[in-house]
């Protein structure tokens, strides 16, 4: 690779055929001369750059560890029992242990986003070449890359400039999982520092990926007007042959579409997809169609409907292989990351590849080079219809046949003893021996997709089949909308935000992301998205999260994406696009600071989080997050100082970061004009958090957007959602108004009555409002400006 | 079905299970010798039917007779006290066991950490954590299970058994709490 960072510099240079003045040549980076942006303390930072701040988040946010079980079962020592206060053979205590698990989950989850991102680079350049230019957002977006410039310092103008930024963040992403090992790190807050610089990785990671893919596939650049494709299993045409793709790595698929556009085909089969492999194709090509989420792979898969199906790479279903056997299709896997057993045909002929597949010699094959998958997937999708339609292929059963099945149900209770929502399985096929397959069809609707009620079962009871074929024409009429995924946010866009987000006036930005491992189906995520837009919230959304909330149809028949706008505005749903789009909302959150604020972005990534965290309302919603993916995620929004709120399984990840309320002394942030100590109240409360209901979830959601920078007027427009909520969902009054009101002014107008006796029992004290900030470099000098 | 084993089969507790409450003595002797008991409730107090009436009377009845403080989570503080409870505050699950685990914590009403509590109204997954959370962090205190289903972080819980097993056992508590509170009533009045 022609990366070797070289740079010379020669002030003068002499030889026989002249003289050379001031001669600079940097190889494989790039040139500081073309930004004039002063350069921050922290570009290119380490894992103790920034351990610092991370230590101020974490004395206010304490992590409470919530072990899975007692042991630590990761080396020959073991397994070790840490319960009880006890210590393992290594010396590692229960908390320290949590915050390595947490670490390592983070780690896999920044470097699954981060090889990604490599792997499209690769591709890219090798397709179209290093000097291919960035481009996200055309005139409408000059800081095109927030998070690489805070992070890095440097400003990528074409993507052979990702290299750069690739080679840091492996190496980074390297000397965490070191950190891991037995007889490394050993302080619990000094694991969760390193969780913290892992996520800022991985949304420089997920940053890198999307500009890379955005530019090169010219996918919606800042389009909050990016056409509405359509989502769902009856939305799919099954007369036509049908190829399924799975994954998060589009370009297959994207070859899939080429080839098919190339011998006159489009139109003629349908390329279908799940997870975002299929966001990232409707960004490429609206009239591909997204199946669902995650979630959706068995239903879909034993449906039959797909002719062929193609695997790429993250949340694909280790079992796909045999789930494809079952309904005889083939599968073709893509990544070097999912080889999945099969052989590597990458080399082979085509025709050869497409023989085998078609007449079973194979189940399925491997192919690494996205162009061939292109082809062999259609002629396959095409052969394996033609075939196909002659047979039954679809493993649901139907209405009798499942009446038969649920006969077998004694009641064991097995299944629901497997199910990760405890679905009252034998309950409904009591019911549906009787021919009433209603219970059955409802339990559809909060399943999520995991299967393994079926492995329970000891009669042999294809359950998951079951809830399917019980919710037959529910299936058939899923036939949604999701507006395309938008990629990153307009400059414009933020200057006409910021000052209101800023100020409290527009409530707060509330980010749905993440997998689909929801305790109570995915229509709660189109209720949380669609409340808070309604309230002239700034909702975004992507990947999973993105499609669950298109999954809903309001009593006009509108899904939300129809009813709200998509611009980054007051009352609008964004999606702004695929897992990897998760860094349009961090960016968008340093873009205030950047453009509204004209703060320095450039290295300078402490301030950027100081000011995010004391002033951008913002917070993040997983509510079905299961990935390590998603643990990096939210990483990146915790040392960003942006809350994360998760979904009650989200529990499992291990650790919480909460906030005491109750302890006035921990609330304190200087007052940047004065150096002043002053007390901002708990502000917002947690950074991590579990809600147990989409209720509870809701009000935490306004709760945590308040934020010490908001004015009275921005205050008592926040208190009015909180307290709004609170008295509709817990049907009672909040008992913490008094911590969050700082001076008469902050109480909302409409309900000064009501509040006012409640203030004066609870003791409320004037406060100022300051200039907050954590960073006594930010109190301002004599002389004016920052010391 | 067996009863001392976790109740989602993955759910796996460790080295060391929770004792079975085969007979509510056991929770009577355990209140005697606390000094500080609180009960936690969450949302599936009232969203799981089964087990409303019988948890919601089991926990008025502790109130009743015991003045033990009840806590709930999430969003069902109005509903819970609809239906006759007193409520000594509402947090969110992870607030309140990041409370249990502070020594210097006041409680609700200021007059100290608690030593005894008992936890009922989650669903399976959650409720193994919030046990496992309290066993690593607050091991002093002793942490019941009240619901029908073995959690083996917790210190007690009740074995895996069906509505009506589980609903004749806490029949017959609530009929030791009264017939204790009387027997102290006379005492009282004898005295």
């Amino acid at each position: 690779m022609n990366r070797k960072n070289i740079h010379i510099r020669l002030s003068e240079a002499k030889s026989s055929t002249g003289t050379v003045k001031d001669l600079d040549i940097q190889i494989g980076k790039i040139k500081g001369e073309q930004w004039d942006e002063k350069e921050g303390p922290t570009p290119f930072p380490d894992h103790t750059a920034l351990r610092n701040w991370d230590r101020m988040l974490l004395t206010r946010y304490k992590p409470l560890y919530i072990p899975f079980c007692d042991l630590c079962c990761l080396c020959t020592y073991g397994k070790c029992d840490l319960s009880g206060g006890k210590r393992g053979a290594c010396g590692i205590g229960m908390e320290a242990q949590q915050s390595r698990i947490v670490l390592l989950a983070a780690c896999i989850g920044a470097a699954t986003h981060i090889s990604h991102g490599r792997h499209l680079v690769d591709h890219l350049i090798e397709k179209m070449g290093r000097r291919t230019p960035i481009d996200v957002g055309g005139s409408n977006v000059d800081v095109e890359a927030p998070m690489i410039r805070l992070v890095c310092g440097i400003k990528p103008k074409t993507l052979g400039d990702l290299e750069i930024v690739l080679d840091y963040l492996e190496s980074q992403v390297t000397e965490l999982l070191a950190a891991a090992h037995t007889g490394q790190e050993s302080d619990p807050l000094d694991f969760e520092s390193k969780v913290f610089h892992a996520g800022m990785l991985d949304h420089v990671g997920l940053e890198l990926a999307d500009m890379a893919q955005i530019s090169a596939f010219n996918l919606p650049k800042a389009d909050p007007d990016a056409v509405l494709v359509e989502l769902g299993l009856g939305t799919i045409d099954a007369e036509k042959p049908v190829i399924l793709v799975i994954g998060h790595n589009v370009p297959p698929a994207i070859d899939i579409i080429q080839y098919s556009r190339e011998h006159g085909l489009s139109g003629k089969i349908e390329v279908t997809g799940i997870c975002c492999t299929a966001i990232d194709l409707t960004r490429f090509d609206p009239s591909a169609k997204i199946v669902g989420p995650i979630s959706w792979q068995l239903r879909y898969i034993r449906s039959g409907v797909p002719d062929l199906i193609v695997v790429d790479e993250q949340c694909v279903r280790a079992d796909l292989l045999i789930e494809a056997g079952n309904i005889q299709a083939p599968l073709i896997a893509t990544s070097s990351k999912n080889c999945a057993g099969l052989v590597d045909r990458t080399d082979d002929d085509p025709d050869d590849i497409v023989r085998d597949l078609i007449s079973g010699a194979v189940p399925g094959v491997l192919i690494l080079d996205p162009l061939k998958v292109g082809e062999v997937a259609v002629r396959a999708a095409l052969e394996s219809h033609e075939i196909r339609k002659t047979k039954k292929t679809s493993t649901i059963p139907t209405a009798e046949e499942l009446i038969e099945f649920a006969k077998r149900c004694g009641g064991c209770m097995e299944c629901t003893r497997a199910c990760p929502n405890e679905t009252p399985l034998p309950e409904a096929m009591k019911q549906a021996a009787t021919g009433d397959l209603s219970f059955l069809a409802d339990i559809y609707d909060t399943c999520i997709g995991c299967g393994r009620c079926d492995d329970a079962c000891n009669k042999e009871i294809p359950i998951h089949s079951s809830l399917v074929a019980a919710a037959r024409e529910k299936v058939l009429n899923e036939r949604y909308s999701v507006r395309a995924g938008r990629g990153a946010i307009q400059d414009i866009e933020i200057r006409e935000v910021g000052g209101p987000i800023v100020l409290g006036e527009i409530p707060g930005v509330v980010a749905f992301v993440g997998c689909a491992n929801f305790p109570n189906g995915a229509s709660e995520v189109a209720e949380m998205a669609r409340e808070f837009a309604k309230r002239r919230y700034i909702a975004v959304a992507t990947g999973c999260s993105a499609m669950a909330i298109g999954m809903y149809r309001n009593e006009d028949g509108q899904t939300p994406y129809e009813e709200f706008h998509g611009r980054f505005d007051a009352g609008g749903i964004v999606n702004a696009g695929s897992c990897v789009s998760n860094a349009h909302i961090s960016g968008a959150a340093i873009k205030i600071a950047s453009i509204f604020a004209k703060r320095n972005l450039r290295g300078n990534y402490e301030e950027i989080a100081d000011y995010v965290y004391n002033r951008v309302g913002a917070v993040g919603v997983a509510w079905g997050a299961m990935s390590q993916k998603a643990a990096a995620i939210a990483a990146g929004f915790w040392r960003l100082g942006i809350p994360v709120i998760v979904g009650p399984h989200g529990a499992k990840y291990r650790r919480m970061l909460l906030g005491r309320k109750d302890h006035d002394e921990n609330w304190y942030v200087f007052d940047s004009r004065t150096g002043e100590k002053v007390q901002v109240g708990p502000v917002p409360e947690h950074l991590f958090v579990t809600a147990e209901t989409k209720e509870e979830a809701m009000v935490l959601i306004a709760k945590l957007c308040m934020r010490p920078n908001d004015t009275s007027r921005g205050r008592s427009m926040k208190l009015t959602h909180y307290i709004d909520l609170y008295k509709r969902l817990y049907g009672i009054m909040p008992d913490d108004l008094h911590l969050f009101i700082r001076s008469p002014a902050d109480i909302p107008i409409t309900m000064k009555e009501e509040l006012l006796p409640i203030l004066q029992e609870r003791g409320m004290h004037d406060r100022i409002i300051p200039d907050p900030t954590l960073l006594k470099s930010q109190i301002r000098t004599q002389k004016g400006g920052r010391s | 079905m067996s009863g001392q084993d976790s109740w989602i089969r993955a759910e796996m507790g460790g080295t060391k299970q929770a004792s079975v409450i085969t007979k509510p003595e056991i929770l009577m002797a355990l209140l005697k010798k606390a000094k500080r008991p609180l009960i936690i409730i969450g949302h599936e107090i009232i969203s799981d039917r089964v087990r409303t009436d019988i948890l919601i009377r089991m926990v008025s009845e502790f109130q009743k007779t015991k003045r033990i403080p009840i806590l709930t989570t999430s969003h069902i503080a109005g509903q819970v006290m609809e239906r006759g409870i007193r409520l000594s505050g509402v947090l969110g699950s992870m607030e309140i066991i990041d409370r249990l685990r502070d020594p210097t914590w006041n409680g609700c009403d200021g007059n100290g950490q608690y030593d005894l509590v008992f936890i009922a109204g989650f669903s399976y997954a959650l409720g193994s954590l919030l046990f496992s959370a309290l066993k690593q962090n607050a091991p002093q205190t002793k942490v019941i299970s009240l619901d029908p289903k073995y959690h083996p972080h917790a210190t007690w819980s009740y074995a895996n058994m069906k509505t009506d097993s589980w609903k004749a056992e806490i029949d017959r508590l609530i009929d030791l709490l009264h017939s204790e509170n009387t027997h102290q009533k006379m005492e009282e009045i004898h005295v």
